[in-house]
């Protein structure tokens, strides 16, 4: 039977009523078509294309240009998308507060962008902070968290949580004490990222953003434990600890229902426990290898089975 | 062919997502949809996207570690044992597909899927393993022309759409080792894909947007994204070396004329139609057309085409979005920009969310060498001095 055949059948069986069969067989007929998504698509790239562009353009033609029609030009598209998002802005609150304008998002998301070029430009011209550039980073990253917390903008959101690893790389590698210490330098960002999502969350702060958080801290706490717990040298506490990660975010992933972390949880898991299992026999013995890739991974997927029949189903 | 589930059970799972959607869109009530929902559903298993893919690809690794184990365990080389191994392999592997559908009735749960796609590799890979030495002419399209019939088979066996894309991938790969001058295969590549693009869109129109309708819509536009990809000599200009020395002066033109009309004549098709795999994929091709409009023409690249082209993408949807919602009820000829379901939002949170892993690198706009300074070589003061003196 076809769509349009239940909803009359619904119909007459008065599971619906004479509105709704009449909305969604317009609906079902693509009498009416949403483009919305469409056009979301076309101001993403759009923005992006643009933002890429400039940064482009400033770093093949500024010798051309000159400094002050470079930072005129930056300073100028930056202030028109700050206008345009204070001129049309609506009030603050907590909650989830939906978009004012169509194109209002990406337009803060361009300046955001823009203000990234900008930043970048004076640092290399005029070397005011020299040394500690990495200070722009922060300072980028606090600017985007402002905005996105009081805009509501979850790709403004993401643009600071990707800055702000940035400035942990740098800054903390530059601490030279814990230079080349990557993995920590991963995990003391993923632990940052996942206070602050649970801080905010629990001060009811914009509770939406929380589920970006933990994907950005899951990531990036397995993937240092990972890493971690992967060298030749390092100590069977790291493993525990991956295995402890992995469990928690598995157990958090099927109480909440949020299943990319059940699956984070498992691949990372899989890959640490995997590497330290097999690296004594690595190149040794085929079969081993072999076999235990056939063992442990029917063992992954009868959980996961059981996972997805007593959680999971759709 | 006979598929291991009934239409009728296909239908009611496209149904069933349908009154989510609708659920959530709060076109429905809760009690309205958990009643509709009682009624349709179907004893078929089904499980959360992430879930199956985990399922997935654990799944392809007991596979290829399997086949491996074999291999190693009995000491298997030569031709004959290693093509009839791979063979066996295959065989296992379709029939473990049937037997989970039969025996558990899991549909589109990753470990079904997984058999059936290990199924092709294998069958490939046999194929690769005899032709390998058989000193065959054209040998190394056969596994590829092997893929493509395997996975055709699995398409219509199971239903996966999935596998009618991958049947067009290795069939331009399989048509790719046939060494024929670049002209001539690009348009039998071409039209090998415009063959397909025709006979699922009569497919489309005649059973609409009910299923199996909405798999054919699908291979629809993938087609037509393949015919595309073989007329446009300059595509992969844009991230890759120059690709079009090879074919003949008319091919050109008659190419460029083709990446116009390809997108625009899908657009039109799409929009006449509300066919959104086909408007989708029609986007993707004229964003591909503007970006290789320079190299077709021979026109040196620009660092500021980039911000033409956003600005146009942003005018666009701007004055679209604006005359759309001028019509009455916010909608012209019933297309809206207004958005009706909750996974359109979904698709944007996933984009934002997953753009935390895209490069927004601060160094992109770092000049990529320093200006010079005007006291350099004495130019200021002294005369004025060039740097040569």
């Amino acid at each position: 039977m076809t769509t349009e055949g239940y909803l009359e059948e619904w119909r007459h069986e008065d599971l619906i009523t004479a509105g709704q069969h009449a909305a969604l067989l317009a609906l079902v007929r693509r009498q009416r078509f949403s483009v919305f998504l469409e056009l979301n698509g076309l101001l993403y790239v759009g923005v992006a294309a643009i933002a890429g562009g400039v940064a482009w353009t400033v770093r093949e033609h500024f010798a051309s240009l000159g400094d002050a029609v470079i930072l005129v030009s930056l300073t100028s598209l930056l202030a028109a998308c700050g206008w345009y998002c204070a001129a049309h802005a609506t009030p603050y609150s907590r909650d989830r507060v939906a978009s004012p304008t169509f194109s209002f998002d990406y337009v803060l998301y361009l300046g955001c962008l823009v203000f990234a070029s900008e930043l970048t430009f004076i640092e290399y011209r005029f070397h005011l902070l020299d040394i500690d550039w990495n200070y722009y980073l922060l300072v980028s990253a606090a600017v985007y968290f402002v905005a996105a917390y009081r805009f509501d903008n979850r790709f403004v959101l993401s643009l600071a949580l990707s800055t702000l690893a940035g400035w942990f790389g740098v800054r903390l590698s530059l601490w030279g004490l814990l230079y080349g210490y990557i993995h920590e330098v991963t995990l003391a960002y993923g632990g940052a990222v996942a206070l602050a999502g649970g801080l905010l969350y629990r001060e009811r702060i914009k509770p939406h953003f929380l589920e970006t958080y933990l994907h950005v801290s899951a990531n990036a706490i397995l993937f240092a434990l990972v890493s971690r717990s992967n060298d030749a040298s390092s100590h069977l506490l790291w493993l525990i600890a991956l295995l402890a990660a992995s469990a928690l975010t598995i157990e958090r992933g099927i109480r909440l229902h949020r299943f990319a972390f059940v699956v984070y949880g498992v691949l990372y898991g899989y890959v640490g426990v995997t590497t330290r299992l097999l690296r004594p026999v690595l190149f040794r013995s085929e079969t081993v290898v072999l076999a235990y890739f056939v063992l442990s991974g029917a063992a992954v997927v009868a959980a996961l089975v059981l996972v997805a029949r007593r959680f999971g189903r759709e | 062919m006979t598929r291991p589930y009934r239409v009728e059970e296909e239908q009611r799972v496209r149904v069933l997502d349908h009154v989510r959607d609708w659920a959530r869109a709060g076109l429905l009530d809760a009690s309205q949809a958990a009643a509709i929902e009682s009624r349709i559903r179907t004893d078929l298993r089904r499980t959360n996207v992430f879930l199956r893919a985990g399922l997935a690809l654990f799944t392809a690794v007991i596979a290829a570690a399997s086949v491996g184990l074999v291999f190693v365990s009995f000491g298997i080389s030569g031709r004959l044992a290693t093509t009839l191994t791979f063979s066996g392999a295959a065989v296992v592997c379709f029939a473990a597909a049937e037997y989970l559908i039969a025996a558990f009735r899991v549909y589109r749960h990753g470990i079904e899927e997984a058999c059936a796609a290990a199924g092709v590799v294998l069958l490939g890979l046999s194929a690769a393993a005899w032709t390998e030495t058989s000193g065959l002419p054209m040998s190394n399209a056969v596994p590829f022309a092997i893929a493509t019939l395997a996975s055709f088979w699995v398409y219509r066996r199971f239903g996966f759409v999935y596998a009618a894309l991958a049947a067009m991938a290795c069939m331009a790969v399989a048509l790719s080792e046939l060494r024929l001058a670049q002209t001539t295969q690009r348009l039998v590549t071409a039209g090998a894909f415009a063959a397909i693009y025709v006979v699922a869109r009569a497919a489309y129109l005649r059973h609409g947007d009910d299923f199996p309708g909405d798999d054919y819509a699908l291979v629809q536009a993938a087609a037509f994204a393949g015919m595309y990809l073989f007329i446009n000599v300059r595509l992969f200009d844009v991230i890759g070396p120059a690709g079009a020395k090879s074919v003949v002066t008319w091919f050109y033109w008659t190419s460029y004329a083709g990446t116009w009309l390809i997108p625009v004549g899908g657009l039109l098709l799409a929009i006449r139609g509300k066919d959104r795999p086909l408007l989708t994929v029609s986007l993707v091709l004229a964003f591909a057309t503007l970006a290789t409009n320079k190299p077709y023409l021979g026109l040196p690249r620009e660092s500021w085409d980039p911000i033409l082209f956003g600005v146009l993408l942003v005018v666009t949807a701007t004055v679209v979005r604006r005359w759309l919602a001028r019509g009455p009820g916010g909608q012209r000829a019933g297309f809206t920009a207004e958005k009706i379901f909750e996974r359109d939002r979904d698709w944007l949170r996933t984009v934002a969310t997953a753009s935390v892993a895209w490069p927004h690198d601060m160094g992109a706009a770092r000049p990529s060498e320093p200006a010079p300074s005007p006291f350099e070589g004495g130019r200021s003061g002294g005369g004025g001095g060039g740097a040569q003196y």
